[in-house]
């Protein structure tokens, strides 16, 4: 990217504009996947396992087939392609056979004329089993003579799914030349997406192929799902996503199951089956954030300068591999936290066990070991009688520094100036005074601060470069307004306005002159999937090279449609260099192109910056870029309940320049509400396997009430020189950042040490009572 | 498993025609917040079900000796708009806890009582003002103090064909202090992991009557008459009512479940009362 | 059997099942998908209408309880054939991402600004808790209500952006 479009004036990048779906999305006119029905469309339902660990001994639907509105039935052998829902591995069958590895995996499928038929149809399957040993705990699924979970050609030894690890230095070495360690064990449970919409999904036969609709994350993952499972060519194949609520990873891989089997019951209908989840089966039988065990060893000078640390973690992946290899590295890059170490020992490890597929959860892996980083952070700090702030503050990463995996940070580290903001936003010394005196003077009450820093590797990273690219095509119309075609979706993030905005700045635009085109496999480019907080860096960046190419065009006919050497465009007007009073709406100019022929659509590329990494000592440029961000929570804890609140919050982020700062904003937000769940009352409870009370009723996301009425958000921007207008990616690090924060204000409140996720009213009044 | 047929739902003229078709088997709905979460996962199977929610004899706020009669049709967000539920500061604390507006539209008075749950929020400012369940079934009407009504979770003392019709709420005397409090994992929305209604009356800063009542801490909601006895005399002072405080966490008698164990319960339970107790004027 | 009321301004009469629920009512029978189901049990609001200017959850609702009644769901609000001041509020604070809990959300503000036209944000946060948001943390929602209440007394003007909104 060239310097001066880092430091350029620009129209609409930088602004609050309007998200381009808010009008739909208030009038209730946009289209959600339950949303969308076909003529002769039929139910899809799922008959699920409900053992943990079973063989199949018979499977009886003999019953199911005689309901009068049942239409088809599907088992494996009807299965036209592979029997598998391919994600990185294919280890997991579409229908199980055989053998049944978790509660609710799908064993075959019924197509009804109504939902109501096709429950009622499912409910009349006869399973027999014969139990199978179960192992539900990764450290006793790793344990010799444990229960074979794994599928071996899946794992690399036994239930080890995969073990990662970071060697750089020289650990024990630095534990010899530290003057203060500490070393603490903390566990960390499912949190569920809960997004608003459940998975849903429609398969349609269409000449040749299936069309596939739903709420999704990821259209060309499932494109190959169903080529597979349907034994089709990928271009008979094509994904269009609905109007999408909410994914949050938990619509990466996901869809790719539910699409597969509508798809079969479709193929062997020949009619358009609907499979939408309701709340509990979405619940029982989607992915989650994996359950940790982590285990850290944190050694510093008496100065506080960091000098080692020592890691091991346990991630409970469930009983197929789905993204959890993948998860399992970026939460193996980022264990170290953003701080610079040289001795870093790391070993990581996901663990199969008989519980539902653990998966992709904004962070993806990260705040798991965030959580353990940030405790020892704060651990250290009182240990070394240093302010919690002053720690970070001393061992941040800085430009020109080392990360634990080797690399160094040639640019854009805004670490230092989130840290310096968000300490003078919240006044932290007088904050922390303040607190003393309420803590002095309150009985009952306590209130603590909580401080937080994080990293956040941008895009794919060097274990799935091949992902980390993105095509987009722009269309000049003849009128003078813009399609923007790209893969990526809109889920909620605000995506498509700020490709918009980048789109419509790059050419010399109107905002409201452009359009997305809707996402269909058959007509976009891939520009991968929309994960990893890639979307505006990379898809962005494929924007803005078709946009480069197209201005130049639009230029190269203006001048002719002048007959001038020099044009200027701006807000959709154009004119001759120096003569603006002889300017023309675009749209005349693009019409007089479309008269003369010339080519009007234009193709960007764009691929992230080279990466590298070596598996064997877990060093390398892990990430082509980080974001960062520092955030600081107040909690109040009632001493006589063990109930927590956050009072006040303040989140400072890098994440380069931000494109639409409310946007930004509300995604900052949203993830703060997220975080604070996650630290202290998302908790999804299991009993043999079984997840108990699988609803909203048992499983509690923040209200309204339960997040602060004071947040205060900011951005340093630190602009990357390989992103459009130097951006970098944001949506996943509001989370990782919040918890944590949350976490510490809590353990500084109560004077006890949280070790253990959610901060539930009874754990807090523990850490009250024992402190 | 998700109950998926409809179930069917018969409309009564009236009040005796609904009690009919309780007694054939029906089960009364008024709000539904309850019953169809419940018939919905399966968990109630009731042949059909009898929409009493709009019989105007269930529907009134009446002034009535020395109290207020409430039909047990009445919504909660009815009851909270309520001029009369205004002098009884109680009700309206423990009532505009209760899930959210939308809940508070929708679920009834009657409802929350027939449902007999220990956590029920409503129960607790019933018990405090000693009200009394009026029920109207086959062989007349009858009337039953809180206390008598409820007999376990779920629980009650209706009989075949017999339905809610009201309940009385006597005004108390003279003005104690309200103190109503739900301890949950988050502020809204949530079921109370415990809960502590009080009600006291103070001469020369220290207690000359009170009245306790508990949720989620045994099979029903829980008046604690040893405890209320033990505070007469005393300041409502947190620093001396620890033994009292702990000795109500003795007398309960909780079970440990998905939102909390045993013994949380029976700490919080106590702990209450010196919240109470911290939060009140003292004089 | 036969069930009348009037729906979204429009005095109707429809054939239903007696026991169906009022949010198959609507978005299955009457074809209006604007009202959402999130979770099936009133625990998320996303099915909120309002059933004679107070909310209710459709999917706690049996249709037959909308007889006689007024009926109004996102689909019926509107203000001169535009945006109504809830929704355009909703738009220009960026209180809405996904959309999905956004028609429940904005059908308790309207219910909301009716018994209080000024709300505290204290008020508001208190108003909306039976309404989850996954994606806002609730700040933006909250912005938008206050936006809203001043719209409808009419002491703000339109807030002008960089870009108008469509």
């Amino acid at each position: 990217m060239a310097e001066e479009i880092l430091t350029a004036e620009t129209r609409l990048v930088g602004k609050e504009a309007a998200r381009l779906d808010a009008v739909a999305k208030v009038r209730g006119q946009a289209r959600y996947a339950d949303d969308l029905s076909f003529p002769g469309m039929l139910f899809v339902k799922a008959i699920r396992a409900d053992r943990p660990h079973a063989r199949i001994i018979t499977l009886d639907l003999s019953w199911a087939e005689r309901h009068p509105r049942v239409v088809c039935v599907v088992t494996p052998e009807d299965i036209p392609g592979e029997n598998v829902v391919p994600v990185i591995y294919r280890d997991m069958p579409l229908l199980a056979v055989g053998v049944v590895r978790y509660v609710g995996e799908p064993l075959a499928l019924i197509g009804a004329e109504t939902p109501e038929a096709a429950e009622e149809a499912a409910a009349l399957a006869q399973v027999t089993y014969e139990d199978l040993p179960a192992v539900l705990d990764p450290l006793e699924a790793i344990r010799e003579g444990a229960p074979q979970v794994a599928v071996p050609e899946a794992a690399e030894a036994g239930n080890i799914f995969t073990h990662m690890v970071i060697r750089k230095g020289d650990a024990e070495r630095g534990f010899a030349e530290a003057d203060v360690i500490v070393e603490g064990e903390y566990r960390t449970g499912y949190q569920e997406h809960a997004y608003l919409e459940p998975q849903g999904v429609i398969a349609v036969p269409e000449e040749g192929g299936m069309a596939i609709y739903g709420t999704l994350q990821c259209p060309f993952y499932v494109q190959n799902a169903v080529a597979a499972v349907l034994g089709l060519p990928l271009s008979k194949v094509r994904v269009v996503p609905t109007a999408t609520g909410g994914g949050f990873g938990g619509k990466e891989d996901v869809p790719s199951q539910l699409a597969a089997m509508a798809a079969v019951v479709a193929a062997k209908s020949g009619r358009p089956a609907k499979l939408v989840y309701d709340r509990a089966e979405d619940i029982i039988s989607t992915s989650k954030r994996h359950p940790g065990v982590i285990r850290y060893r944190t050694g510093t000078k008496r100065d506080g300068t960091l000098v080692a640390v020592e890691i091991e973690f346990y991630y409970n992946a469930g009983a197929y591999q789905t993204l959890s290899s993948a998860v399992l590295w970026r939460a193996l890059v980022h264990a170290p936290g953003p701080y610079r170490i040289p001795h870093v020992k790391v070993d990581a490890y996901s663990v199969a066990t008989n519980t539902v597929p653990c998966g992709a959860f904004r962070g993806f892996g990260s705040p798991q070991v965030i959580f353990a980083h940030e405790s020892q952070m704060d651990e250290l700090a009182g240990r070394l009688g240093m302010d919690p702030l002053e720690l970070r503050r001393k061992n941040a990463l800085r430009e020109g520094d080392e990360t634990a995996t080797g690399q160094v940070l040639t640019e854009s580290v805004g670490l230092p100036q989130a840290i310096e903001r968000a300490a003078e936003l919240c006044g932290w010394k007088g904050l922390r005074r303040e607190v003393d005196e309420f803590n002095r003077q309150k009985k009952f009450r306590r209130r603590g601060v909580g401080i937080s820093t994080v990293m956040y590797g941008v895009g794919m990273g060097a274990k799935a470069p091949l992902l980390d690219k993105a095509g987009a095509y722009l269309k000049l119309e003849a009128d003078g307004s813009v399609t923007v075609a790209v893969g990526n979706t809109e889920m909620g993030q605000g995506a498509t306005t700020v490709l918009a905005q980048i789109a419509a700045e790059t050419l010399g635009v109107k905002l409201s002159d452009v359009q997305l085109a809707p996402v269909d496999t058959s007509r976009v480019p891939d520009s991968g999937p929309t994960v990893a907080s890639r979307t505006t860096t990379v898809a962005g960046a494929a924007v803005l090279d078709a946009a480069r190419k197209l201005r130049a065009r639009v230029e190269a006919a203006a001048r002719g449609f002048f007959g001038v050497d020099e044009v200027e465009i701006s807000d959709s007007q154009v004119w001759p260099s120096g003569e603006p009073g002889k300017a023309v709406p675009l749209s005349e100019v693009a019409h007089w192109m479309w008269v003369h022929n010339w080519d009007l659509g234009a193709t960007g590329w764009a691929e992230g910056a080279p990466v590298d990494w070596d598996p064997d000592t877990g060093l390398g440029k892990a990430y082509f870029v980080y974001a960062y961000a520092c955030h600081i929570a107040e909690v109040e804890v009632d001493l006589l309940t063990g109930e927590v609140h956050v009072r006040r919050f303040w989140a400072v982020h890098d994440s380069g320049r931000i494109v639409n700062p409310a946007l930004a904003r509300g995604q900052v937000a949203g993830g703060i509400a997220q975080g604070i769940g996650y630290a202290l009352m998302e908790e999804l409870k299991s009993e043999g396997g079984r997840i108990v009370a699988p609803s909203f009723t048992a499983y509690h996301i923040p209200t309204s009430m339960d997040v602060p009425a004071e947040f205060v958000i900011e951005f340093v921007e630190a602009p990357y020189s390989g992103g459009p207008y130097g951006a970098k990616g944001l949506g996943e690090v509001p989370l990782m950042a919040a918890h944590a924060a949350v976490a510490n204000a809590v353990s500084q409140a109560t004077g006890g040490r949280l070790r253990e996720y959610p901060a539930l009213p009874e754990r807090v009044l523990e850490l009250v009572e024992g402190a | 498993m998700r109950k998926s047929g409809p179930v069917e739902i018969v409309r009564p003229k009236d009040l005796r025609e609904a009690s009919s078709l309780v007694r054939e088997g029906g089960m009364p709905l008024a709000g539904g917040t309850d019953v169809f979460v419940r018939v919905r996962k399966g968990l109630w199977d009731p042949p059909f079900l009898v929409y009493i929610g709009e019989l105007p004899q269930l529907r009134g706020i009446e002034p009535r000796e020395g109290g207020v009669e409430v039909g047990a049709a009445v919504t909660h967000a009815e009851l909270l708009r309520s001029p009369l539920a205004a002098q009884l500061p109680v009700l309206r604390l423990a009532l505009s806890t209760i899930g959210a507006p939308a809940i508070r539209e929708m679920g009834t008075i009657g409802g929350n009582v027939a449902n007999a749950s220990p956590a029920g929020d409503s129960l607790i400012p019933l018990y405090l003002l000693e009200a009394r369940v009026n029920l109207v079934g086959p062989e007349g009407e009858r009337s039953l103090p809180m206390e008598d009504f409820i007999l376990g979770p779920g629980k009650t003392a209706l009989r075949p064909g017999e339905i809610i019709r009201s309940l009385w709420i006597p005004f108390p005397e003279g003005k104690p202090l309200p103190y109503f409090r739900k301890v949950g994992r988050r502020r809204a929305l949530v079921i109370a992991v415990a809960s502590l209604g009080a009600l006291f009356w103070l001469r020369d800063g220290v207690v000359e009557k009170a009245r306790l009542a508990l949720g989620s801490v045994a099979p029903t909601v829980l008046r604690p008459r040893e405890v209320e006895k033990a505070l007469l005399g005393k300041p409502l002072d947190p620093g001396l009512l620890r033994p009292i405080a702990d000795e109500l966490s003795r007398l309960v008698n909780p079970i440990s479940d998905i939102r909390a164990t045993a013994a949380y319960r029976r700490r919080v339970a106590g702990n209450l009362l010196l919240d109470a107790a911290a939060r009140l004027p003292r004089a | 059997m036969r069930i009348k009321f009037v729906f979204n301004g429009r005095e109707i009469e429809v054939e239903t099942h007696p026991g169906r629920r009022l949010i198959d009512l609507l978005r299955a029978d009457l074809g209006l998908t604007g009202t959402k189901e999130g979770c099936g049990e009133g625990e998320c609001g996303a099915c909120t209408v309002l059933v004679d200017g107070k909310p209710r959850l459709s999917c706690l609702t049996a249709a037959i309880q909308a007889e006689g009644r007024e009926v109004l769901t996102i689909e019926g609000l509107r203000e001169n054939g535009g945006l109504h001041p809830i929704q355009r509020a909703f738009v220009e604070t960026a209180g809405v991402q996904c959309g999905f809990c956004t028609p429940g959300f904005i059908m308790a503000t309207y219910a909301l600004l009716k018994e209080n036209p000024d709300p505290t944000p204290e008020e508001v946060r208190a108003w909306l808790s039976g309404n989850l948001c996954r994606c806002t943390g609730y700040q933006q929602i909250v912005e938008a209500v206050l936006l809203a209440a001043k719209y409808l007394r009419g002491d703000a003007l339109r807030v002008t952006r960089n870009e108008k909104t469509p």
